[in-house]
């Protein structure tokens, strides 16, 4: 048997773990650069708050409503996942980590009343980590899925853990569950089974074997078998090694200036050459893009792109931005107002897999050795403490405006819980400004 | 946000670096130490003082109201969320809008919380208010004269063992 756990309005937990004046009222968090809202709790949700609305037009009318605001805190919402994690592989052999906020896990043959076990996940999660969870358990990774919707329909009641394990529970759920609702069944795909009459997961599974190979590949075959009850799909214990990473960021505010442009993509590459460095990979191949803001149809739009094929493979920092300033040459025009820069590094190896050039004798050491000293000063001191002189100083002019950000409680010593005082003394002392206007 | 004044460093010739490591390969091999076979790693203190680092929490005291806990201004608490209080236990509570520091007090019928200062009365929880209690303090860490760390941003001092 298998389990889905997830994390119930997971950014809004987040933040009310660290502010029980929180508990129980409804909180909202906005997306990067406070545009919009991207996570709301059933509180807010129950007050009708819009998602991915753009957050000005409805935050006076949040306000009103003593709606608490949140700019996305993602230092805590990682430690915070990472914590969730690590609780539930104590509890299970086998957890496929889904999402920031969803596990897939194994549940031990031992476990002999699987509605037990689901409360013991969520008695365990909670007190470690104060985080509500939902379980979904079922024979098959799309069936938990099915349950994990079904706990959260009876979260009024209290209950966070569906278990579906015999037939006859089966069959009631598929029957009540809608066909655009199944995993890894897209809007298109419904739009289509919609039109031969197939509404529910149960009507899906009704469908002969050979239509749904011919119509939606192996893949939907799979889907079917899960849902019958039959598993396809392992755990995937071990995440593929990325492929590519990268950043983007929209800036606060949109900019024309070209050097101020410069030193926010330095800025955002030495972030990425961390991470790179962090799992130990080197970049072949890298990619900058750049594009003003689609939201204003007044301004002259643009957006281009354009990719580097590195001569060494590298995770210098130096390195990295003098390929990224070549790369921005190309494809910046003057005369626009630009919202976004970013890069991504892809054919990503490990430093030893990678050949030496001939004429090019081992470049790596002292850049290797140059860079541990700026993670280890960097880790010490604060990010980007010591940074390449290209990154600049005018950070404020650019950076992200995240005027609700909450404090990174577990991970920065300087913003850590506050005891023998009220909470609005810290509810929000990273930002100058608290309030929207 | 603070900005940390900014400090520029010039790297050395890194032509050093090649050379260094040739020397290094031509360096005689000593005896081998007597206690390599002995060595043990140093004592952590991460490892001492949290046992459960997935629940595990940290708070700064402020201010003197909880001076009759011995919990001083700046101080550094450790609460470990996965430990169950009994009877006694320093825990992290929600009280009138703020974190502060109990003791937990179990009688036979209820539960109370009780402050290090006499003059505070105790504080009855109903079964509802159970999630009163944030979670346990296990370790309070006191630092000796500076009672507000402040962080040091002496940078030359950290390269100081940096080979160029």
């Amino acid at each position: 048997m298998k389990a889905l756990v997830d994390v119930n309005s997971f950014y809004a937990s987040c933040e009310q773990v660290f502010r029980p004046d929180l508990w129980g009222k409804p909180v909202v968090v906005l997306s990067n650069n406070d545009g919009c809202i991207i996570a709301a709790n059933r509180e807010a949700k129950a007050l009708g708050v819009p998602m991915w609305k753009p957050a000005f037009q409805v935050l006076p009318e949040l306000e009103k409503h003593g709606v608490a605001i949140f700019s996305s805190n993602y230092p805590l919402y990682g430690d915070m996942s990472k914590r969730v994690m690590e609780t539930l592989s104590t509890l299970t052999p086998a957890l496929e980590v889904y999402s920031i906020d969803e596990a897939f896990l194994e549940i031990p043959e031992v476990a002999a009343d699987l509605h037990l076990y689901g409360q013991h996940l969520r008695q365990r999660v909670h007190q470690w980590t104060g985080l509500p969870v939902g379980v979904g358990i079922a024979p098959t990774k799309a069936l938990t899925k099915v349950a994990s919707r079904m706990a959260k329909r009876e979260r009024e009641r209290n209950r966070n853990v569906f278990v579906i394990a015999d037939d006859e529970t089966r069959i009631a759920c598929l029957k009540d569950f809608q066909v655009e609702d199944i995993w890894g069944i897209g809007k298109r795909i419904a739009k289509r089974l919609h039109d031969r009459q197939v509404h529910t997961a149960w009507d899906f599974i009704q469908l002969p074997d050979v239509w749904v190979r011919k119509e939606l590949t192996v893949t939907g075959l799979r889907l079917k078998r899960e849902l019958e009850g039959i598993p396809q799909l392992d755990l995937e214990v071990t995440p593929p090694a990325k492929q590519m990473i990268g950043t983007a960021k929209s800036f606060g505010k949109n900019l024309e200036d070209k050097t101020l442009i410069k030193e926010a993509l330095a800025w955002y590459v030495a972030e990425v050459a961390v991470k790179l460095r962090k799992q130990n990979r080197i970049a072949g191949r890298m990619t900058v893009f750049l594009e003003t803001n689609r939201f204003r149809p007044e301004d002259k739009q643009y957006c281009n792109q354009t990719q580097l094929k590195l001569p060494v493979p590298t995770h210098d920092t130096p390195a990295l931005c003098h390929y990224a300033s070549l790369g921005f040459e190309r494809i910046f025009r003057p005369g626009y107002r630009y919202k976004k820069v970013g890069i991504w590094l892809s054919d990503l190896v490990v430093p030893s897999a990678v050949q030496q050039s001939l004429f090019d004798p081992d470049p790596q050491p002292r850049h290797t050795q140059l860079m541990q000293v700026m993670d280890r000063i960097n880790t010490k001191y604060g990010k980007a403490t010591l940074r390449t002189a290209s990154a600049g100083f005018r950070r404020e002019e650019w950076k992200l405006r995240q005027q609700q950000l909450s404090p990174r409680y577990t991970t920065c010593i300087d913003e850590i819980m506050q005891v023998g005082k009220p909470a609005r003394g810290h509810s929000c002392p990273r930002g100058k400004g608290s309030q929207f206007h | 946000m603070k900005t940390p004044a900014l400090s520029l460093y010039l790297i050395d010739d890194p032509v050093a670096v090649p050379s260094l490591r040739r020397m290094d390969a031509l360096l005689p091999a000593g005896f081998p130490s007597p206690a390599d076979d002995y060595l043990e790693d140093r004592i952590d203190l991460n490892r001492e003082l949290v046992q459960n680092p997935t629940s595990t929490f940290l708070a700064r005291v402020r201010g003197d109201s909880m001076r009759d806990a011995h919990l001083q201004d700046g101080d550094l608490i450790l609460i470990d969320r996965s430990q169950v209080p009994g009877s006694g236990s320093m825990v992290l509570a929600w009280i009138d809008g703020g974190f502060t520091v109990k003791h937990l007090i179990l009688q036979k019928d209820r539960a109370l919380l009780r402050a290090a200062n006499p003059d505070y009365p105790d504080l009855e929880l109903n079964e509802e208010e159970d999630n009163r209690i944030w979670g346990v303090v296990t370790h309070v860490i006191h630092r000796e004269g500076n009672p507000t760390p402040k962080k040091n941003m002496n940078i030359e001092h950290s390269t100081q063992n940096i080979q160029h």
